[in-house]
């Protein structure tokens, strides 16, 4: 009758922790075989595709990369453009989420419904008629509608959402007492409501760096040079002259462009869950 | 489209300010090349420019899948590049659409351009009415890869042998096969399809030619995937798939892993094979009831109409097609030129490939390859034969009422 108690719990969430494991199995894998192959010759990852281990570890690949291609470039570009945008999604959608929860306006609704429509309508759709308008601009081939596409479009508007819905949830006396104290409209903005909308600006933060990282359409259609491609175009280049794909090199680079969205996830994780939870409960 | 040219025309006509912009022109030159072919394009720009000083080429390189979406929306957008390569199952559906030029006043006043300089089969793709549409930079056909190694080891004669004994053909292809399977369980004996079944159109209409098959009846208005021909050679495919002698459809095994006995592309492959420790060489393709045949795989340069160059931009296609310059490209893309196609510093030009081997399965295969011409609606045909793989290679399929189906897909599609 002597039920050793500390043991038996340390058996429980032991089996708790193995079958999760197992169930990590079909997440890890992939990204595991990634991050191996990126190491094996073009021969090799095709010899044996599910080894994990290769028979020998060369990093040739990755100098390679560097070295016969403009990775380099492409990787600061991807990087540089994912900021600005990440950047100043935040600024217009917590500015714009702010007037429309707070202020009053004529056209207010109608401004919303268009700002939301952006969201709706398919990039595809859009494509041809923004082409002739950057075209018109005169800043086709440059990184700017490519920017401009993330801030004023899908990504943009999914901000001003999220900023609006989350400005609509904290009570108005908030700001009455804050005017009464004496502050003005941007006064309560900047020190009131901004740091309430931490959360949701961290969440707003994280999808607006992944879309831009992860923009394939945008970059195609509007960059020429390899110098000026971003990283999802430039993994499309490691080929051999007449487009067969080499697999080692492609594999190295995609692991080169996953890493840094892999540590941003793990050092935010605790935050990036907990807006998520938080805007939910709220909402 | 005409509207938005006479508009974008213009637009042009009044940020004409820039009075610069006619003394230097730049071209914007468009490839899917990668690698060291990509470099021999860029080099080429250069020393273009160096010849003609008021031209300069920009080469911009577009991924492959990409290609084609790309240029659509450029073309659309009214900046469209002003010349670039074209891959011959996209041609017609440009040629459709009359975004290329026609290229034959230019070539009849130019003497230099040396046209009957170009085999015959080459040229069909690009020609239309009177008109050419674009210069085959490209000029490849599909033959046999295999695998020394694994010959050696099954203890059977190799493709080269039964080639030399007039036996090489496709019952012989599958008989090696079968035996190599035998000999290396964890190998396979051989495929005629590719590891992206979106590509199936390659070495097996090899096979489907050699039997009188076909995809399409000649004038392209109905399909002919269900003929007696196109039948044999699928029902191969789908009896080697069953005995486990070809690799399953999507199964990942390269010919490169040296996993596979034999496989069947072209000379551009050969760049994968660089480095790796099992013994090959090449092979036309196998011989049926109707003869050894082949397919002809293509790419040209083309001038895009949307260019607001079109005269520098055909200046520089015929510096691309001029003998010199082919002659380098032909390192990696057989010429189209047979002049240079049959020169010992062609047959020399590939380190991988022996003179005599690429004589035998390049040169001597030319004259039974054949082009495939498609219509300008190829991507959605291609969907058809594509979504109904999996049913055809199935072991108790019948092959026949699969394809028969298949053609009842296509045919609407082609009227």
């Amino acid at each position: 009758m002597n039920l050793d108690f500390p043991r038996l719990r340390l058996l429980s969430s032991s089996m708790y922790y193995l079958v999760m494991i197992v169930l990590a199995i079909p997440f890890l894998f992939p990204t595991l075989w990634m991050l191996t192959a990126s190491l094996k010759s073009d021969q090799e990852i095709f010899q044996n595709p599910l080894a994990l281990i290769p028979q020998s570890i060369s990093w040739d690949n990755f100098t390679r990369i560097f070295h016969d291609y403009p990775f380099a470039a492409q990787y600061v570009n991807s990087v540089y453009i994912a900021v600005v945008v990440t950047a100043l999604t935040l600024i217009i959608g917590a500015l714009a989420g702010y007037g429309f929860a707070r202020l009053n306006f004529p056209g207010k609704d109608l401004m919303f419904i268009l700002c939301l429509s952006a969201m709706m309508l398919p990039s595809e759709a859009l494509s041809i008629p923004q082409f002739a308008l950057f075209k018109f601009l005169g800043i086709n081939n440059t990184h700017l509608p490519i920017i401009l596409l993330q801030i004023f479009g899908g990504t943009g508007a999914l901000a001003v959402f999220m900023m609006r819905q989350h400005f609509l949830t904290l009570p108005r006396e908030l700001d009455e007492a804050a005017l009464m104290d004496g502050l003005d409209r941007w006064g309560i903005f900047w020190r009131i409501m901004l740091p309430l909308a931490r959360p949701v600006l961290v969440a707003v933060g994280i999808f607006a760096f992944l879309n831009s990282w992860n923009d394939y359409f945008n970059p195609l259609v509007y960059l020429n040079s390899s110098e000026q491609y971003t990283l999802p175009l430039g993994l499309q280049t490691f080929t051999d002259p007449l487009g067969g794909v080499f697999w080692n090199l492609t594999l190295a680079a995609s692991t080169l462009s996953t890493l840094p969205l892999l540590l941003a996830f793990l050092v935010a994780q605790k935050q990036f869950v907990q807006s998520m939870v938080g805007s939910s409960v709220k909402g | 489209m005409k509207h938005a040219r006479r508009n974008l025309m213009l637009l042009t006509l009044l940020s004409l300010s820039t009075a610069s912009a006619q003394e230097k022109v730049t071209l914007r030159f468009t490839t899917w090349a990668g690698g060291d072919g990509l470099k021999l394009l860029q080099t080429l720009a250069t020393e273009f420019t160096k010849k003609n000083p008021s031209i300069n080429v920009e080469v911009e390189s577009i991924p492959f899948a990409s290609y084609d979406q790309k240029l659509t929306v450029q073309m659309a957008g009214g900046t469209s590049p002003d010349v670039g390569w074209v891959a011959e199952r996209s041609a017609p559906a440009y040629m459709s659409s009359k975004s290329l030029v026609d290229l034959n006043p230019y070539i009849k006043s130019n003497s230099s351009m040396r046209i009957s300089d170009y085999a015959p089969a080459s040229m069909t793709l690009w020609k239309k009415g009177e008109g050419i549409y674009g210069l085959p930079f490209s000029f490849s056909p599909i033959f046999m890869y295999y695998n020394k190694d694994l010959f050696q080891k099954a203890g059977i004669p190799t493709p080269s042998e039964l080639l030399a004994q007039k036996k090489w053909n496709y019952a012989a292809f599958e008989a090696s096969a079968a035996a190599i399977k035998k000999a290396a369980p964890n190998a396979y004996g051989g495929t005629l399809l590719r590891l992206d079944p979106t590509n199936w159109a390659a070495g097996i209409l090899a096979a489907m030619y050699s039997s009188g098959g076909d995809i399409f009846n000649k004038d392209l208005s109905s399909c002919t995937m269900n003929s007696a021909g196109t039948v044999q050679a699928f029902e191969m495919m789908q009896r080697m798939i069953k005995e486990g002698s070809a690799p399953k459809l999507g199964e990942q095994v390269t010919f490169a892993s040296g996993n596979l006995g034999m496989y069947a592309d072209q000379v551009s492959y050969s760049g994968q094979l660089s480095n790796v420790k099992f013994k090959w060489d090449i092979v036309p393709m196998p011989s049926g009831p109707k003869g050894q045949k082949t397919l002809l795989g293509q790419a040209g340069y083309a001038v895009f109409s949307g260019s607001k160059h079109q005269k520098e931009a055909i200046q520089f296609v015929a510096f691309l097609s001029s003998p010199a310059v082919m002659k380098r490209t032909a390192q990696f893309f057989p010429p189209p030129r047979r002049s240079i196609l049959n020169s010992d510093a062609y047959l020399n030009s590939n380190p991988l490939i022996p003179a005599a081997s690429l004589r035998q399965a390049v040169l001597k295969q030319v004259s039974g390859a054949k082009a495939l011409i498609v219509p300008a609606n190829w991507a959605q045909v291609n969907d058809v034969v594509v979504r109904n793989m999996d049913r055809i290679f199935r072991p108790s399929a019948n092959v026949k009422d699969e394809l028969n189906q298949v053609c009842n897909d296509i045919n609407p599609l082609l009227r």
